[in-house]
């Protein structure tokens, strides 16, 4: 007999979905063809096994570790909500503002780069012995005397006699040798003082260099007297005679 | 009199504060209450939904533990019970099959190495039938994922055609009928 055609109604039956209408028919044909008999018991035990195992595999609980778990790590993850920074949204945040800085930085750098030559500012060159002093830097200083000449317009307001200013010196800067001499510690007031001065072209005693380091303590020496030692004070019974005579 | 006035609203300070602070306290406490309930009534079915897509115990108690997590997170807006236990359905099925696809792409890594690692199944083992188990539940990893989501949940004891249908958010018959398919599947596959 060929029982192929009943397999699939055979399957459908196992499952529970064969049409109501198909199944009487499907009971004649198992009680008359021990193969297909053997064949749906097989599919209704296979499907069994299928349910059992599914059910089986599933019927575990967590371990009674799991809730506590859960707790610590709700406990753990708001500490680390408050540290926002070192969340990895927050971290790129921070890189994301500390590269923004640095490219800031970077383009104000170059555009003082491409505005007018330097001028030279003091610093430190030569350890701490000997300071560094750019003679413009104190012409700089000088320039507000001469700013008085040309006296700002009542109307203007601070800012711009300050930019008016600047740019003055700005352009002295530009219009001055470039030099720089190295002071001796506490000699550069004076060396300032000579400066101004010589820039100001009004030279008098008062401001030379002499003058002003006249005014810082000289070192005092006071000369000793010594007297020769007499030998005949050391040696009462007259001086040793030397070994090899 | 004015001073007077002036006392009894300073005295009232200290208890407007109190209970300010005490009409905030019940809040937090019955948002922590009610998580704790749903931990506590819904960690067995996250549990058990990570088991059914990872086969191991410890995998799918990691799982689930994630799972609750995010749900604390997303809490506020999860309060009805039914609609916290379809989020954590999905959400849990989401992290279970993450991780297996990122543990097979593991495996396949792996396979060379270990291939002749795997201790063989005893006669005791294969008598318990642990090895219908596994071929079940590879036969159970290989069906198409809405069929399997259907297959394990209505396999969860306690969770029916309906409620199956009410954590997949699904008409009852599109359920069914998904079931039938996926039982037949498996069935072919272990025949």
């Amino acid at each position: 007999m060929n029982c192929q055609p009943w397999r699939e109604w055979i399957a459908e039956a196992a499952l529970g979905s064969l049409d109501s209408s198909c199944r009487p028919k499907l009971d004649r044909h198992l009680a008359a063809c021990a193969h297909c008999r053997r064949a749906f018991e097989a599919e209704q035990k296979l499907l069994a096994a299928v349910d059992d195992g599914l059910r089986a595999s599933l019927t575990g609980t967590p371990s009674s570790e799991f809730v506590p778990r859960v707790r610590m790590r709700i406990a753990q993850e708001s500490e680390t909500a408050r540290a926002w920074w070192l969340m990895p949204l927050g971290r790129i945040r921070v890189t994301a503002a500390v590269a923004a800085l640095a490219a800031l930085v970077l383009a104000v750098g170059l555009l003082h780069r491409a505005s007018p030559p330097a001028k030279a500012s003091a610093s430190r060159i030569a350890g701490p012995a000997v300071s560094s002093v750019a003679l413009n830097e104190v012409a700089g200083v000088a320039t507000p005397a001469g700013s008085a000449l040309t006296p700002a317009r009542p109307a203007d307001s601070a800012h711009d006699s300050a930019r008016r200013m600047r740019r003055r010196q700005r352009a002295a800067d530009d219009q001055a040798p470039q030099c720089e001499v190295l002071v001796e510690p506490g000699q550069w007031r004076a060396i300032v003082a000579a400066y101004r001065a010589a820039q100001s072209e009004r030279v008098d005693a008062d401001l030379t260099p002499d003058r002003a380091l006249a005014s810082e303590k000289p070192v005092e020496v006071t000369p000793i007297e010594i007297d020769p030692i007499a030998v005949a004070e050391l040696y009462p019974a007259g001086p040793p005679q030397s070994p090899g005579r | 009199m004015l001073e007077g006035r002036v006392d009894a609203w300073v005295e009232t300070l200290p208890e407007a504060a109190v209970s300010l602070s005490a009409s905030q306290q019940p809040a937090e406490q019955t948002f922590e209450r009610e998580f704790e309930r749903q931990l506590a009534d819904c960690s067995a079915l996250a549990y058990r939904v990570a088991l059914g897509v990872l086969h191991s115990p410890a995998d799918a108690e990691e799982v689930a533990q994630e799972a609750f997590v995010r749900a604390y997170r997303h809490f506020p807006r999860l309060r009805e019970p039914d609609r916290f236990r379809a989020w954590l359905v999905r959400v849990t099925w989401r992290l279970a099959i993450d991780r297996q696809r990122s543990a097979a792409r593991r495996d396949r890594r792996e396979l060379a190495v270990k291939a002749n690692e795997y201790p063989p199944l005893t006669v005791e083992e294969a008598a318990l039938g642990r090895e219908f188990q596994s071929r079940l539940e590879q036969a159970l990893d290989s069906l198409p994922e809405k069929l399997r989501r259907v297959v394990i949940l209505a396999a969860i004891e306690g969770y029916g055609m309906s409620e199956t249908a009410a954590l997949l958010e699904l008409p009852q018959g599109t359920v069914r009928s998904r079931l039938h398919r996926a039982r037949k599947l498996l069935a072919e596959k272990l025949r």
